[in-house]
């Protein structure tokens, strides 16, 4: 089975009750060819998300697709944006931690040359990964933002 | 994606009910949220719109609820042979 480490960077905008937030993520995920069950994309931190497709790009956009729907639920069982911003920050950082012990194993096969990806940029295994989560005040176009492209970790 | 690799629901709920006693489920609009010992997981999908009832879920989401959770793989094998 092929794993390849990723980072990724999210960037949302997320209305709850009577606020809008912000939020940018600097994660790490496990992407594996799991053969006839395709590929499957699993959370490191955020640990509690997987996503899956029959190729390593549905998986991602199926992931991103899962993370977002957890970031409305929270919303969603929020009633103000100082409990949404604290549930958001717990999510992020609750590590999976044995998918973290194969993450760190999949950098070294990378950095050993084991494991390539020619379609996916390169990024330093020890960025450091967090999330932000701010209220927009005042809505405007410069809150807007695209997501980083996803990178292997090496 | 095949359907061999897909468990229907009802038996996750009676994995959990075996490997992770206490546990608790809160249904949210897309997920169901399960909490054990202090941990969660958020993710696992509620099926699509009109196959509510016992949906199946694919695999890779239980397995990887058992590591968040970090319940014994034996007993999660044990009631869901799937895993194996």
């Amino acid at each position: 089975m092929t794993r390849y480490p990723i980072l990724f960077g999210f960037r949302d905008l997320v209305a709850g009750s009577g606020f809008v937030a912000s939020i940018a993520t600097e994660g790490r995920a496990l992407l594996t060819d799991e053969g006839d069950d395709g590929f499957w994309m699993y959370g490191v931190n955020p640990g509690g998300i997987a996503g899956s497709g029959s190729t390593p790009v549905e998986a991602q956009t199926d992931f991103r697709q899962r993370y977002k729907s957890v970031l409305f639920d929270i919303a969603s069982a929020s009633r103000d944006f100082e409990q949404f911003k604290a549930t958001v920050e717990r999510f992020f950082h609750e590590v999976n931690k044995p998918t973290a012990k194969e993450w760190d194993a999949a950098v070294q096969e990378v950095r050993e040359g084991k494991v390539y990806a020619d379609w996916l940029l390169t990024g330093k295994a020890d960025a450091p990964r967090h999330v932000e989560v701010v209220e927009v005040q005042e809505p405007e176009a410069r809150v807007n933002a695209l997501d980083e492209q996803p990178a292997i970790a090496a | 994606m095949t359907t061999s690799g897909r468990i229907p629901l009802k038996q996750v709920w009676k994995m959990l009910e075996r490997c992770a006693p206490g546990h608790e489920v809160v249904v949210r609009e897309h997920n169901f949220l399960v909490t054990y010992n202090g941990l969660s997981y958020p993710s696992l999908p509620r099926g699509e719109h009109g196959k509510r009832q016992n949906p199946e879920i694919e695999k890779g989401h239980i397995r990887h609820l058992v590591r968040q959770l970090e319940l014994d793989p034996d007993c999660a094998k044990r009631h869901l042979p799937q895993l194996r």
